[in-house]
């Protein structure tokens, strides 16, 4: 599984840092496309962030953009 | 009786129409018995390749002939990834229709990559999505977008030809705006980068989704990736 960690206007993931850039997409209810200043991410509810995880993709976009 | 040890060496190469001869001594005087060069040739030669003619019996490349010692340079450029088929998938979830793995250590600086691959319907009337990913592993999850193809495959319109171009300049690939869909970069469009270490696998993903259950079943098919030096 993959973990992300929140940090001040984005995450760490794979131990690199990405920062938010745009708006989220919602692809479906466990997937969504997050724009970082490192290209658009797929982001899915089988990722932790801070090692808690998130049944649907609203709620999973809400901790991780918190 | 002369034996063979003390025969006078012939001091030429055997010929055809020399002849040796033995005879020996026999319980009703002797006999003798021969073969001539011929079938001595003959026989030493059997199983051995025949002296290589080119054009003959060894075919040349591009009427350059392979006899002799060296190198013979055959352009590479641009080079075939892969050529795969892949899934027609039905739901609505965005999946994986196929992928590719570009092995560690392919990708060095200034190489570009080029993408061509057709999407394809056989069933369904409402909008499906083909996108193009690439990631450390064969997984969606964590991959970064690098393209989109034309939503518009609803109706009748079942086929639709797809194609990337991405440039890598040792650290970032070069991508067309991977958010906008349209089927192909023969255009102009915002760059994005996309951060890439050629040092480990990374893998191009193919996905598809639907945005009906069924029978909507989009695919990538004949997925076709090159390398240019």
């Amino acid at each position: 599984m993959i973990n992300l960690t929140t940090i001040k206007g984005g995450f760490v993931m794979r131990e690199l840092e990405y920062f938010f850039e745009g708006e989220f997409e919602i692809l479906d209810e466990t997937q969504a496309h997050v724009p970082t200043d490192k290209g658009v991410i797929l982001c899915d509810t089988s990722m932790s962030i801070n090692e808690e995880t998130y049944e649907n993709i609203n709620d999973f976009l809400n901790a991780l953009y918190a | 009786m002369i034996k063979i040890s003390e025969l006078t060496p012939k001091g030429a190469n055997l010929q055809n129409s020399d002849l040796l001869e033995i005879s020996e001594f026999t319980a009703d005087g002797y006999s003798s018995k021969s073969i001539t060069g011929a079938e001595i040739i003959t026989a030493a030669q059997s199983g051995l390749q025949p002296t290589l003619v080119s054009g003959t019996n060894i075919k040349t490349i591009n009427s350059t002939p392979l006899l002799g010692s060296g190198n013979i340079a055959i352009s590479t450029n641009p080079r075939t990834l892969a050529s795969v088929v892949g899934l027609n998938l039905t739901g609505t979830t965005n999946q994986i229709s196929a992928s590719v793995l570009i092995p560690a250590g392919t990708l060095v600086a200034n190489n570009s990559i080029y993408i061509r691959n057709l999407l394809t319907k056989t069933a369904g009337s409402t909008t499906s999505t083909g996108r193009i990913y690439i990631n450390t592993s064969n997984s969606l999850t964590g991959a970064t977008l690098i393209g989109t193809a034309s939503q518009s495959m609803n109706g009748s319109i079942y086929f639709q030809r797809f194609e990337r171009s991405f440039y890598f300049d040792g650290t970032n690939l070069n991508v067309f705006n991977p958010s906008s869909a349209i089927s192909t970069d023969l255009t102009v469009g915002t760059l994005s980068l996309v951060s890439l270490n050629p040092a480990i696998d990374n893998y191009l993903l193919f996905a598809v989704q639907n945005s009906n259950t069924t029978p909507d079943n989009l695919g990538h098919k004949r997925v076709i990736v090159q390398i240019y030096d």
